[in-house]
């Protein structure tokens, strides 16, 4: 009876901790742990080079897609890692769920085929037809990024021979940098496939393809290249 | 586990290297190794393991000759056919009847089978033939057994009548 | 009393709140990070343009030495990943320089050149004596196919088989190319053959005297010596990376599978059943054997441990599999299958999936791998008489390395030689 009686404000201040505390992990464990598996899925663009190029994009993007594709380019994998506050969090939350918009957005890709048809067709002025399309110049022109990827994609893919054909189960990452003139600043084996012959036709592959089309800005991407 | 964790090391130490191809230094003098030198014709010597005596095959006919008949085989099989009864029959009263003689029992294939599984096979054929004689009297002491396989042949057509005739367990006369 | 305990309780409570609260903290920053380290985008590519590497080899030195180059180019051809291209013409992406200049001994300047980045790969001076000019072109070979692939070559190895001659059969030896063919034993009747892992001995079954014995032969200074003698049939059938001998003996009347060390000692029988148990091989671990048993009514396929234990049957497809290899990544067997009357080679992944065939001409048995694994040597009689024949591991590119008039077969390819 007489702990109960509490004398200052200290007991309301632990109590208010301990709230928060658990309020936080049920936060945690009931809506970010999911959204961050969701966006797990979304980690790597596969783009399927047998046939018309997929992207998840539609042309009636709105900005809300200029955020979520911006960052990748500019978080690099080293974070600071202080302790961040709940409002990051919540950014974060947001960036997700637009993210998640995006994956969904990308069932609907007739008016983007369409496109691709016409890029193909004016292949052989080579990569200034490309940059003339709708944005990939400039900045904040994230609706296009996902498609800039495909374009990279292809090129890179049309320079790669590898002389053997019966391994299989091979893959091999390459970190790349592409510049802001769409050359390849830097390229680096992420992860190698164990075959030194099946790394260098990736590594020659990529400097063959090089330049590529200009990004909006400096990027880097890993170019994973498989059997 | 360990093993993995091994290799995946290795992996990542191969998949390190930097330069795509190798600056050379000074030029390396190497001398091929002779490795494995092309060897010369091997004389053997021919070691007597002690061992039972080994039967040695009979240069003239000191008994009145007589024509052990070979006891033939279905196709990848060594049971003894109705039609090879009549051979062995024959084979054991000649035994029984001279009894001072041994015999050799060899276990032959046709060639279509793999040669190391026909080796086998052979020799199911002669102890088969072999056990056949010992049911009808005949002394185990006087049987030996080896099997060929198909490495000896009797004949090299290509059809069945010549490989039914491979298909055999021959008796060789021993003293 | 009770003020402390109070205070001590709420410092208790307050402890604990700060703890958690800061576990919290650092849950979120990670949870922020991985999330942050995981928004780089990657893409994937495959499915490449299949091209053969265009390389050139350009050769200044006398007539009598330019074997040398064609042997580089013969090695090379057959690797498969290379295109050859004539040094007048352009497209070659390597280029390999040979200048060889001879006196009593074979001096040789190799250099290789990368023509996309600009840039020498490598250059290396060879001597050897005239009379192993072969040894040296293969050496050549090796060098540019390690620089290029990162692997070993196989043209210095070398393949064991059987010739066979009047109802006797004699153990040879020749290179990969079938080239330098030299008899190794010719006493008694030899059939199976192995490499010692480090190709310094063959291990053999011969039948002399009418007695089928194991045998090694050192290959330094030529000695025999006998491993394993008894009544009944044994044969050798492979050998693990760590010198166990694994073979077939009907010392106790059927012939089962046993393991003993290289200088024959401490043999140990594996298997007991009625019927026929042969052909033993190691997997290249040395955990596993596979062999070949009739104990299901026909020969079939089985993988048991090296101790004997956990035996189950590889094959299922066909009445007649036999002469099982395993390939030295340890993932496939091949083995001869019979199909409509014939003999075939076959390739099957060791959980028993994945069966492919890759003979269809005629009779082909006894497959042996290369040690890195990408080709197959095996004997055919395709062309009348039996004769060794190599091939890449997809069944492609199949040739004859034995001469037509003589009677070849059971090849067993080398290890890397040192």
């Amino acid at each position: 009876m007489r702990q109960s009686r509490s004398i200052g404000k200290e007991p309301h201040f632990s109590r208010i901790i301990l709230f928060s505390a658990i309020l936080h992990f049920l936060f945690i464990f009931l809506v970010v742990i999911p959204i961050k598996t969701r966006q797990e899925e979304f980690r790597s663009y596969r783009v399927s080079l047998v046939g018309p190029i997929q992207t998840p994009q539609d042309s009636r993007d709105t900005k809300v897609h200029t955020a979520p594709a911006q960052e990748p380019a500019k978080v690099l994998p080293k974070t600071d890692m202080s302790l961040e506050s709940f409002e990051q969090v919540k950014k974060e939350i947001e960036r997700l769920h637009a993210i998640k918009d995006l994956k969904e957005s990308a069932k609907k890709q007739e008016a983007v085929n369409k496109r691709i048809q016409e890029i193909q067709i004016g292949r052989g002025k080579g990569s200034d037809k490309i940059s003339q399309e709708p944005g990939i110049q400039g900045k904040g022109t994230g609706k296009n990024t996902d498609f800039y990827y495909s374009i990279i994609s292809r090129k890179i893919w049309q320079q790669w021979t590898y002389p053997n054909a019966q391994t299989s189960d091979l893959e091999v990452i390459i970190s790349i940098k592409i510049d802001k003139k769409g050359e390849v600043v830097s390229q680096k084996v992420e992860k190698s496939s164990g075959n030194l012959l099946f790394d260098r036709s990736a590594i020659k592959a990529i400097s063959k393809a090089s330049p590529l089309p200009p990004p909006s800005e400096e990027i880097e991407i890993g170019v994973r290249f498989y059997l | 586990m360990k093993k993995v964790l091994i290799l995946v090391l290795i992996i990542f130490a191969v998949g390190c290297a930097k330069k795509y191809v190798k600056e050379t230094g000074e030029p390396v003098r190497a001398k091929p190794e002779a490795a494995v030198e092309a060897p010369k014709e091997v004389k053997v010597e021919e070691k007597i393991i002690p061992r039972e005596v080994a039967p040695t095959p009979v240069l003239q006919a000191q008994e009145p000759a007589f024509e052990l008949k070979d006891a033939l085989f279905d196709y990848d099989k060594y049971d003894i056919m109705p039609g090879a009864r009549a051979a062995l029959d024959s084979v054991a009263a000649w035994l029984n009847k001279n009894k001072n003689i041994n015999v050799l029992i060899e276990g032959h294939c046709d060639e279509r089978g793999t040669n190391e599984y026909n080796l086998a096979l052979g020799e199911k054929r002669a102890t088969a033939a072999r056990d056949y004689l010992i049911a009808r009297g005949v002394a185990s002491t006087k049987i030996k057994t080896i099997s060929y396989g198909e490495e000896k042949p009797i004949c090299t057509e290509q059809n069945e009548a010549c490989w039914q005739k491979n298909r055999r367990a021959h008796f060789v006369v021993t003293k | 009393m009770n003020y402390k305990h109070q205070s001590t309780d709420k410092n208790n409570l307050l402890s604990i709140s700060y703890v958690l609260f800061s576990l919290v903290c650092v849950l979120c920053s990670v949870l922020f990070c991985l999330s942050s380290a995981h928004a780089k985008v990657y893409i994937d590519i495959t499915s490449p343009a299949l091209r053969k590497l265009p390389i050139s080899i350009s050769y200044t030195g006398p007539e009598g030495a330019k074997e040398i180059p064609e042997i580089i180019k013969n090695d090379l051809d057959f690797a498969g990943i290379f295109y050859l291209i004539d040094p007048d013409i352009s497209g070659a992406e390597i280029t390999a320089k040979i200048s060889v200049e001879t006196a009593e001994e074979i001096k040789a300047d190799v250099t290789l050149f990368d023509l996309i980045n600009n840039k020498e790969v490598f250059r290396k001076k060879y001597t050897a004596s005239r009379n192993i000019l072969r040894t040296l072109a293969h050496s050549i070979s090796d060098d540019i196919f390690k620089e290029i692939t990162g692997r070993e070559g196989i043209f210095r190895t070398k393949i064991a088989y059987i010739v066979s001659s009047y109802g006797k059969n004699s153990l040879h030896m020749m290179d990969w190319d079938g080239y330098n063919q030299t008899r190794v034993i010719s006493s008694g009747l030899t059939l199976s053959h192995i490499w010692s892992p480090d190709s310094q001995y063959l291990v053999y079954s011969s039948e002399r005297n009418k007695m089928w014995e194991i045998y090694s032969l050192n290959l330094r200074n030529y000695r025999e010596m006998t491993l394993f003698s008894s009544k009944g049939i044994n044969l050798v059938g492979g050998i693990s990376h760590n010198n166990q001998i694994a073979f077939s003996s009907s010392k106790d009347g059927s012939p089962e599978i046993y393991v003993m060390n290289l200088n024959g000692s401490g043999s140990k029988k594996l298997t007991k059943s009625l019927g026929i148990d042969v052909s033993p091989v190691f997997s290249p671990d040395g955990s596993q054997i596979a062999f070949v048993s009739d104990r299901g009514g026909t020969p079939q396929i089985y993988i048991m441990d090296s101790d004997g234990t956990r035996i189950r049957r590889l094959t299922f497809e066909g009445v007649y599999n036999t002469s099982p290899a395993w390939s030295p990544d340890g993932k496939w067997i091949a083995f001869v299958g019979r199909k409509d009357g014939n003999n075939q080679i076959f390739m099957i992944k060791s959980d028993s999936t994945d069966l492919r065939q890759l003979t269809e001409n005629r009779n082909n048995e006894n497959p042996t791998f290369s040690p890195d694994g990408m080709f197959i040597a095996f004997d055919s009689d395709r062309d009348g008489s039996k004769g060794i024949y190599l091939m890449s591991i997809n069944g492609e590119r199949q040739k004859r390395i034995t001469p037509k008039d003589i009677k070849a077969m059971n090849p067993k390819w080398s290890p890397y030689i040192k």
